[in-house]
């Protein structure tokens, strides 16, 4: 547990005035705020379905938030998660459509064949911004976005364009055969394989930044990118960090596509990116609190959901909530007059 | 004898509160948001109407939103609150959702409007003949394209603005429209342009200048919002436009839209659901899908409005004909499903 007391008391803060924030909504919008309050709060672990479903959904967010911590731990601001994850829910969709047909093919060959393809989608898309700083000077932060941004219109419109089942009314690939898509652990719940999954992506990536050379060196190259270089660090350390960056956001997309959906939906990735983001901001860059911060913000979500199917709240609330946590966290850190890697995980230059 | 009578009575309160059939909950799922969409407004209205009408039931609208790729989330999470025993809709995108819910969830039943999927015997499914709807607006924009209308030269064009490529669109909309163009002004042209989304009114709008400029004297949009866009430019332009689903386009720019071919979705929904409410889980609609036009009144031609009534009187014959006749089966557009 590297986050020490002082550091988590803001995110700690904020979370809470995220939840006041839920109550005093709840309490001012409902017309029954006992219900309202009941179903936000304790709706999603009224049945198993819906506890499942929260698990289901904290997958891909994990996911994108582990890729941003490791950009973060290397000091790459890689803004562009939403585009990584949805090339990834393109590539996976492609290969489990490919691969799910073929014949004596095992499910697990096909699902793995097609998780891989979607890490390397978004590692490719991820490592052009780290090509780019490398070699033009050109910010991360800056190319990182903008690449995303036209990747997502450009997925877009091959999954309602060219892609597209043309059977369907959906703007949506044809539907992937059962053996491409990530089994189901609790049917009719939508929790599948993909939750596990990324609880071992957290558990590596914990190992990764805390438990190997390499790790270490992109800490170092993080807290001091002028110091590892003199040291003789790598030079590609920061591209090694983004192509893992991009590789999660690109397999959270692979978890939508495999997972519930079992099909590449345009729009599929919804802002898991941009939540993501949030996530790692959230947990200080540490792969280990992501997960709680993870399951927090899937815990909103699926609050805002079963309040306004069992009462009449907007389910938009999560959305402003969670912005709320997020900006109350920055705010008080940024606030507080410490460098920069402090808000990325005490990782600052003068640290 | 006092305390034999009580215990009758208490037997029979009993009884009837045992094999009392709960009261039906009816969930209405709106894709996208009901603000805004007369479809979907009308869609509520049906229903709540119907709900209103079975002693005990309640109804409970969610809305959706826009992105698809969430919709099956949400329809999942709807039936698995069990508080549901009818969910309806309206969007020929949601039948494939709602199959693989049924699927998990075999207690809950689904009505449909303006969809298509027979067979699955937890659905019920009602399409409009929008072959007939595309019909009567391609007529209005014949008339336009034929200069009966504007009373100058005939271009013989007219154009078609549509969001996306869609099954509804490809094989029942834009046909329909052709056949009526071609009925009203033989040989006159049809270009389609494609919007790529259903919001942007600056892209649609330049997308119908482009269309008038080529000489299109009326354009039908299929665009959701952005066909405010499509009237902007027709308004300036001097053009007209032609109006999908409700009649709401009348007065949105009086004198350039000219014809609304609209759909009786609260009529509709509030039979079927009041029948299926009536009938219980195990009503015999559940697994079918049904095609319904304007010869049972769902479809129609609103032609009430100043808008249209404005019009030359010639103009307004030939339309008015053209309604009583697929209204008194003289004129037959069949559809046999999607």
């Amino acid at each position: 547990m590297s986050m020490n007391w002082e550091r988590a008391r803001p995110r700690i803060h904020a979370l809470g005035a995220a939840l006041l924030l839920a109550l005093l909504y709840a309490l001012l919008a409902s017309s029954d705020p006992r219900a309202a309050l009941s179903a936000f709060f304790l709706g999603p672990f009224a049945s198993a379905y819906t506890f499942c479903a929260l698990l289901e959904s904290s997958a891909p967010l994990l996911a994108c938030a582990l890729g941003a911590c490791i950009a973060f731990r290397a000091g790459a601001f890689n803004l562009g998660g939403e585009g990584q994850a949805s090339v990834g829910t393109l590539a996976a969709a492609l290969v489990a459509s490919a691969l799910g047909g073929a014949a004596g093919l095992p499910p697990a060959l096909v699902v793995a064949a097609s998780m891989l393809a979607a890490a390397a989608a978004g590692s490719c898309l991820a490592l052009l911004s780290a090509e780019a700083e490398r070699r033009t000077g050109a910010q991360v932060m800056l190319t990182s976005f903008l690449l995303a941004q036209a990747a997502i219109i450009a997925v877009d419109w091959a999954i309602g364009g060219p892609l597209r089942d043309s059977s369907s009314n959906l703007l949506a690939m044809p539907p992937l055969s059962e053996g491409a898509r990530l089994s189901l652990i609790a049917p009719p719940s939508p929790l599948s394989l993909a939750f596990p999954a990324s609880l071992a992506l957290a558990a590596c990536t914990v190992f990764f930044t805390k438990a190997t050379r390499l790790g270490s060196e992109i800490r170092l190259r993080g807290k001091n990118p002028e110091f590892a270089l003199t040291i003789g660090l790598s030079p590609r350390l920061g591209d090694l960090a983004m192509c893992l960056s991009g590789g999660l956001a690109g397999v959270a997309g692979s978890f939508l596509v495999l997972g519930q959906a079992g099909r590449a939906v345009k729009g599929m990735t919804g802002g898991v990116g941009w939540n993501g983001l949030a996530v790692a901001l959230i947990a200080g860059s540490d792969g280990l609190w992501a997960l709680p911060a993870a399951l927090f913000f899937a815990w909103l979500d699926a609050g805002s959901r079963q309040s306004s199917i069992l009462a009449d709240l907007s389910p938009d609330a999560s959305s402003v909530l969670k912005a709320v946590a997020l900006f109350l966290i920055t705010a008080k850190i940024a606030g507080s007059g410490k460098p920069r890697g402090s808000l990325l995980g005490g990782t600052g230059a003068a640290t | 004898m006092h305390r034999i009578a009580t215990s009758f009575i208490s037997l029979s309160l009993a009884s009837m509160l045992s094999f009392a059939a709960p009261a039906p909950k009816v969930c209405v799922f709106v894709p996208g948001v009901v603000s805004g969409s007369p479809v979907y407004e009308q869609l509520v209205a049906g229903a709540r109407r119907a709900a209103s009408e079975i002693p005990g039931a309640t109804l409970k609208v969610v809305e959706g939103g826009f992105n698809q790729a969430e919709w099956l989330g949400k329809i999942s999470s709807l039936a698995a609150t069990g508080e549901f025993s009818l969910i309806v809709s309206s969007n020929p995108a949601i039948p494939e959702l709602c199959a693989e819910v049924a699927g998990s969830f075999p207690e809950v039943r689904f009505f449909i409007a303006d969809s298509w999927l027979p067979g699955n015997k937890s659905i019920h499914t009602v399409l409009y003949n929008q072959l007939e709807q595309g019909y009567l607006v391609g007529f209005m924009a014949g008339l336009a394209s034929s200069g009966r209308l504007a009373g100058g030269a005939a271009s013989h064009k007219a154009g078609l603005i549509v969001a996306q490529h869609y099954p509804s669109f490809d094989k029942l909309i834009a046909p329909g429209f052709e056949r009526g163009l071609e009925a009203a002004d033989p040989g006159a042209a049809l270009e389609t342009r494609v919007l790529g989304n259903w919001y942007d009114a600056t892209k649609a709008s330049e997308l119908a200048n482009g269309l008038f400029d080529w000489g299109a004297a009326a354009i039908l949009p299929i665009a959701g919002g952005a066909g405010q866009g499509v009237v902007s430019a027709a308004t300036s332009k001097g053009r007209f436009v032609l109006w999908f689903d409700d009649d709401s386009g009348y007065r949105l720019a009086p004198g350039t839209v000219i014809g609304c071919a609209v759909l009786r979705q609260d009529k509709l929904v509030y039979e079927r659901v009041k029948a299926l409410l009536a009938q219980g889980p195990a009503s015999t609609l559940y697994g079918s899908a049904v095609v319904v036009g304007v010869r049972d009144g769902y479809v129609d031609f609103a032609s009430g409005d100043p808008s249209y009534l404005g019009l030359p009187a010639a103009a307004r014959a030939a339309m008015d004909g053209q309604v009583a006749r697929l209204k008194s089966g003289a004129l037959v557009l069949p559809v046999a499903g999607l």
